[in-house]
């Protein structure tokens, strides 16, 4: 298990990847900082520059945005009240009445203790759980893999049931996407149009790039410009006895970082449902559950811890099943398969030093994040006076040239380009772009998967229900469907049952 | 971030032209898609796109109905922010950048479009029109050309010059 441990520590702790790794984590903070920008916009622009980097470095710049992101997104949140990443929304719950009393130095340090915390719970159970799963997935077949890619992709549509409609349009527009270009399994040409530079296939980054890096700006500069005039902080650092403090809660702590972690690793769930869910353990197991919303250190730990665990969650479907569970690990399977690593259950077997780099590489985000935050609070805190609008301008002209960057290709320009219409359009009107992102990745995977088990199975579609793995997979999949209508069923029932005793 | 109107008809409208588009390459579907290969058909190419685009039809069926049948309650307001006239025309803007770095060269449309952009905007001192579209070329130039010797084409204004 640790045979390879030397090595990575080696490639982890070399000069070129602590460059990586402090400047991915610095330009996350700053990007998770800025609200509205946050940390898919900063992975997107970085992306190719990436092409021409190893491996490892280009992964641990990318991770370093990654996580730097979201710590980052609790500072304006905390002082604010105005979320740097959405997930930040329930950590200024309490981090922002601290902040009018005069505490904001308490409610960053919880915050700040709650993400390291979180992100090195979630590294931890990612290391063990990850070893378990791979040698588990090592057993898995064509129908297998379709089970489990096809319980992601209702998860991820389970995760947008209050619109159902534009969860389901979006994932099938996704899957549909995937299938523009030459078919790998019979080569034949599919809605291509005899335009030839679609017979490759829509790559996913100019549809990242254009969704969010265009997308995402267009939104900016419609926005009013922020009030930032409120920020007041005295001291530049965090002060350390406060950070001690924090640490008094470590019973939410591991908690929240281990309901993210498992939320993380549920496609589709992301970081705002396991910020949310962690915050409300953490109010129902708390001896003083009336103080959360008014302002209690608890409830930023607990939003932080839940929130930063989410990354390496995300991370155990992807080096395990190769099943990307959100965007942004869309986004690190594209440099994945672009350096010729296939991540799924021989990945870990095939590039241990890499992984195991990986895992190093994220320890020591956290550790960067958490120091370069704790001593640096006021410089950071005052990146929120920069103009968004200024700044978005200069993003999209980046992101345009990069685009064309990756493959010195116009085409690409203009696939991003309707991808930034598209995406300015669903995010105005906030429809789940993540699904769509989702789907373009998993529909390879998933057609693939589908049609090898429909030859095994010589087109009987049943045959699926006679295998273990993929029949508890769809038990597991029919009850997560069930399970929230049921439970609406019940409290309307209870409702009911109170107003007639009434 | 703006509060949507959840029951504006613009979210109809939307998925009804996704539905339309589905309904639309599932017809042109024999046609665009090669299937001369192997039969059965689950082995062929067609299985995969058929299944997401009736799921893509059949979801949008719902809007199509309260588009033609409840015209007489539709509320086309999205939210608060009104039209989207700077994002149009910073798109617009964006495009113009895309052809002028064909026409004009990459350093040239750098500049012409942050100032441009940035004037647009209402950023309109000497700082925000000259001197950081200056700092973004030499930035820019400097990533791409420099560092990750990208390639760009001669831009049309120079190949008429060198012609």
């Amino acid at each position: 298990m640790f045979e390879y441990m030397p090595e990575a520590i080696a490639a982890a702790f070399s000069v070129a990847n602590l460059i990586a790794l402090v400047s991915g984590t610095f330009l996350g903070i700053v990007v998770g900082i800025m609200p509205g920008i946050g940390p898919m916009v900063g992975m997107v622009i970085i992306l190719p520059f990436t092409f021409s980097m190893a491996p490892n470095i280009a992964l641990s710049l990318l991770l370093g945005v990654y996580c730097g992101g979201y710590f980052g997104g609790a500072v304006p949140a905390i002082l604010m009240r105005t979320p740097g990443v959405p997930s930040s929304l329930i950590t200024s719950f309490d981090g922002f009445p601290l902040t009018q009393r005069g505490k904001a130095q308490t409610a960053l340090s919880a915050a700040l203790v709650g993400s390291f915390c979180g992100g090195i719970i979630s590294i931890i159970i990612l290391f063990f759980l990850a070893r378990f799963l791979t040698h588990f997935a090592t057993k898995f077949g064509s129908p297998e893999y379709f089970a489990v890619g096809f319980a992601g992709v209702v998860l991820v549509v389970m995760s947008s049931r209050k619109h159902l409609t534009r969860g389901v349009l979006l994932l099938c527009f996704g899957l549909w996407l995937s299938t523009v270009g030459i078919d790998s399994l019979t080569i034949s040409s599919r809605y291509c149009f005899g335009i030839l530079p679609m017979q490759a296939g829509l790559n996913i980054v100019p549809v990242c790039l254009g969704l969010f890096g265009i997308g995402q700006t267009l939104l900016l500069v419609e926005r009013k410009i922020l009030k930032s005039g409120q920020i007041q902080l005295t001291q530049r650092t965090l002060d350390f006895s406060k950070l001690i403090v924090a640490f008094k809660y470590w019973k939410t702590l591991i908690k929240s970082g281990v309901i993210g972690t498992v939320l993380g690793l549920l496609p589709g769930f992301g970081s705002i449902m396991a910020s949310f869910l962690s915050y409300q353990e953490a109010k129902r197991s708390s001896d003083n559950p009336e103080q959360f919303g008014k302002g209690t250190p608890e409830g930023c730990v607990a939003a932080e811890a839940g929130n930063n665990a989410v990354p390496a969650g995300a991370m155990i479907p992807l080096l395990t099943l190769g099943i990307p569970g959100d965007a942004l690990s869309a986004v690190l399977m594209g440099v994945f398969t672009i350096n010729g690593i296939y991540p799924g259950p021989l990945l870990l077997t095939k590039e241990p030093v890499l992984i195991n780099t990986l895992y190093l590489s994220m320890m020591l985000i956290n550790i960067f994040a958490f120091l370069m935050l704790a001593l640096w609070l006021r410089p950071f805190a005052m990146i929120v006076k920069i103009k968004t609008s200024i700044l978005a301008v200069m993003i999209m002209a980046v992101s345009t040239i990069g685009i064309y960057a990756v493959n010195t290709s116009i085409f690409d320009v203009c696939v991003a380009m309707t991808a930034g219409i598209l995406g300015y359009i669903f995010l105005r009107m906030q429809w789940p772009v993540v699904n769509l992102v989702v789907g373009i990745v998993l529909g390879t995977i998933l057609e693939e998967k589908l049609r090898e088990s429909l030859s095994i199975f010589e087109g009987n579609f049943l045959l699926f229900f006679t295998r273990p793995i993929p029949l508890a997979v769809a038990i597991m999949t029919g009850l997560l469907i069930i399970f929230p209508f049921v439970m609406k069923l019940i409290q309307k029932n209870k409702k009911i049952s109170n107003i007639l005793n009434i | 971030m703006a509060v949507v109107n959840e029951k504006s008809s613009l979210h109809d409208i939307c998925t009804a032209a996704i539905g339309l588009f589905a309904a639309i390459m599932l017809i042109a579907s024999p046609w665009v898609v090669d299937s001369t290969g192997p039969v059965p058909f689950y082995k062929g190419p067609l299985i995969f796109p058929l299944i997401t685009l009736t799921c893509m039809l059949v979801f949008s069926i719902p809007s199509l109905f309260k588009l033609f049948f409840k015209r007489d309650t539709a509320d086309y307001t999205l939210d608060q922010e009104g039209f989207p006239k700077k994002a149009i025309i910073i798109l617009t803007f964006l495009i113009l950048f895309i052809c002028g770095i064909m026409g004009i060269g990459l350093e040239f449309s750098v500049f012409i479009f942050i100032s441009v952009s940035l004037y647009f905007l209402g950023f309109r001192t000497l700082k925000t029109v000259i001197f950081l579209p200056v700092i973004t070329v030499f930035l820019i130039w400097f990533l791409f050309k420099f560092l990750l010797e990208v390639w760009f084409q001669t831009p049309y204004i120079f190949q008429l010059f060198m012609e």
